[in-house]
């Protein structure tokens, strides 16, 4: 059950994004299957233009995480802040003061495509093109004109090296090619921040090196990017800020530079001295 | 076996034989668009929604109950219930319609639940609704799964449409049965029946075929030709 009494109540929800607020903000989030907790009180801010990598073991809780911030998983508790609006919920006035209401499936569609998502297995629509599968999601959700959708389609396979690639379907791509349309799929929607669950773990090291240098320069145009990788090298090069998650729990987090060199803690140092 | 008289027979057939042809046909149209239907929304709808378990009733009942039965019903009950008759033909459109969308549902509801996981949440995550997803996304890969089973179900339906030669409409099975009869050729006309039912059927299912190898392909190899662009998937 969604424990709502813990979510402290913010003065205006709704208000025009500004400097001052982060981009991503998690707070006191819990995720659990049943009995057995998943995610364990993350709180995380992220700010615009930012990258953060976070790394952990397998079953830290890492894509939990990651699945929690657009609601792909449902939190169990805890807020998450997508550019000053809450997610999943919504305040609502009421003559005893505002409450806060679930969103709708709809509303919360509304607010999901703000946030863009690149997956492991790449999930590429198996049916439709490369440009297609870029093009739909600016068509049917945003109600853009097919054309025009398709013309930017194009430009965004060009930014992922894969303009000669428009007409090949899913299946005719390697993964590497696959997960470069993926990212563009999820830069048509234009937005506010991308995550990324474990890009390139289904990829030899040739595709991975594609696919990395694709978000290396995306992180030089300035998107806030949110990734979840076992590719520490690529991590150490790419990222501001790092999140090390151990059995649910974020243990460490800090700039880049920082944790990689010198982890405080000893379970990121342990983690480390295994995959350094 | 009597070769000539099959041959003279032949031109005989021909107008029961577009009876059978006629009545699957606007039977298997009917059935897929009701079965097409059913199956999205039982796909759709919430665990305990009333009206996703009169589907599974409705189901339950196709699956359980002998063509033959449903033919009977159809003749013997309809009329008193509706207060109309139906032409025979019309009868049989009705029964095979009725009892084909069953099946239909069935395999629309396996071929939407078969489609990856993540398919469902990629298309959650570029901000479309449930139904948005089902309709775009979802259905269209359905449908190429959905063609094998459905060229099963076509040609059981064809096949069934024998069985309406119980309230005497003048369909392939009907009109060969009387012949025979009358000649005394029971032999040959069997043969000639079976292998008017095996031509129709066969024509049908390369029609499918090309569904599911051209319109349908998304880029895929025919599994048999080349397993390499079905390994790339994950």
């Amino acid at each position: 059950m969604r424990d709502t009494s813990t979510n402290p109540q913010p003065q205006s929800p709704s208000l025009p994004p500004s400097p001052g607020i982060p981009l991503l903000k998690i707070e006191h989030l819990h995720k659990s299957y049943g009995s057995r907790p998943a995610v364990i009180d993350a709180n995380l801010e992220v700010q615009r233009g930012q990258q953060v990598v976070i790394v952990g073991a397998s079953g830290s809780g890492k894509s939990t995480l990651l699945r929690c911030i657009n609601y792909l998983e449902q939190p169990s508790s805890g807020q998450i802040w997508i550019d000053g609006n809450p997610m999943g919920q919504h305040p609502v006035q009421t003559a005893q003061g505002v409450k806060w209401q679930p969103d709708s499936p709809k509303q919360l569609a509304r607010k999901r495509h703000h946030v863009g998502m690149v997956f492991q297995g790449f999930n590429l629509f198996a049916h439709l093109s490369a440009l297609d599968n870029i093009a739909i999601g600016p068509h049917r959700v945003l109600g853009r004109p097919q054309a025009e959708c398709r013309a930017r389609a194009r430009e965004l396979l060009q930014k992922v090296h894969l303009d000669r690639h428009a007409d090949q379907y899913p299946a005719q791509l390697s993964g590497g090619e696959q997960q470069r349309v993926a990212i563009a799929r999820a830069l048509a929607m234009d937005p506010k921040l991308i995550l990324f669950d474990e890009p390139t773990s289904a990829l030899d090291p040739r595709l991975t090196h594609e696919v990395l240098q694709v978000m290396q320069e995306l992180a030089e145009e300035g998107l806030t990017m949110v990734v979840v990788t076992h590719e520490i090298h690529f991590a150490r090069r790419f990222a501001d800020w790092v999140v090390y998650m151990e059995q649910g729990r974020i243990i460490e987090t800090g700039l880049a530079r920082e944790v990689f060199e010198q982890p405080q803690h000893e379970q990121t140092q342990r983690f480390l001295s295994y995959v350094m | 076996m009597d070769i000539p008289f099959m041959i003279r027979t032949l031109p005989r057939l021909m107008g029961p034989l577009g009876v059978t042809i006629a009545v699957s046909l606007i039977s298997l149209g009917l059935a897929t668009a009701l079965g097409v239907a059913l199956g999205v929304l039982r796909v759709a709808l919430r665990p305990h929604n009333p009206l996703r378990w009169l589907i599974d009733l409705y189901v339950e009942i196709v699956r359980g109950t002998p063509i033959i039965l449903l033919i009977y019903a159809a003749h013997f009950l309809l009329p008193p219930l509706l207060g109309i008759k139906l032409p025979l033909f019309w009868e049989g459109v009705v029964v095979l319609t009725f009892n084909s969308a069953g099946y239909q549902v069935e395999i629309v509801r396996a071929a939407l639940e078969s489609i990856p996981v993540g398919q469902r949440e990629a298309a959650t995550s570029v901000g479309m609704t449930e139904g948005m997803t089902l309709w775009t996304i979802l259905l269209p890969q359905a449908a190429r799964q959905m063609i094998p089973p459905l060229t099963n179900e076509l040609s059981n339906l064809v096949k069934a449409s024998s069985v309406l030669s119980v309230v005497a409409l003048f369909e392939l099975h009907k009109a060969g049965s009387s012949i025979a009869t009358s000649s005394f050729k029971f032999i040959e006309m069997l043969a000639l029946q079976a292998l008017l039912y095996f031509v129709v059927i066969q024509t049908l299912s390369w029609c499918t075929q090309y569904l599911e190898k051209r319109v349908f392909a998304y880029g895929y190899k025919s599994k048999s030709a080349g397993s390499e662009a079905w390994a790339i998937r994950v």
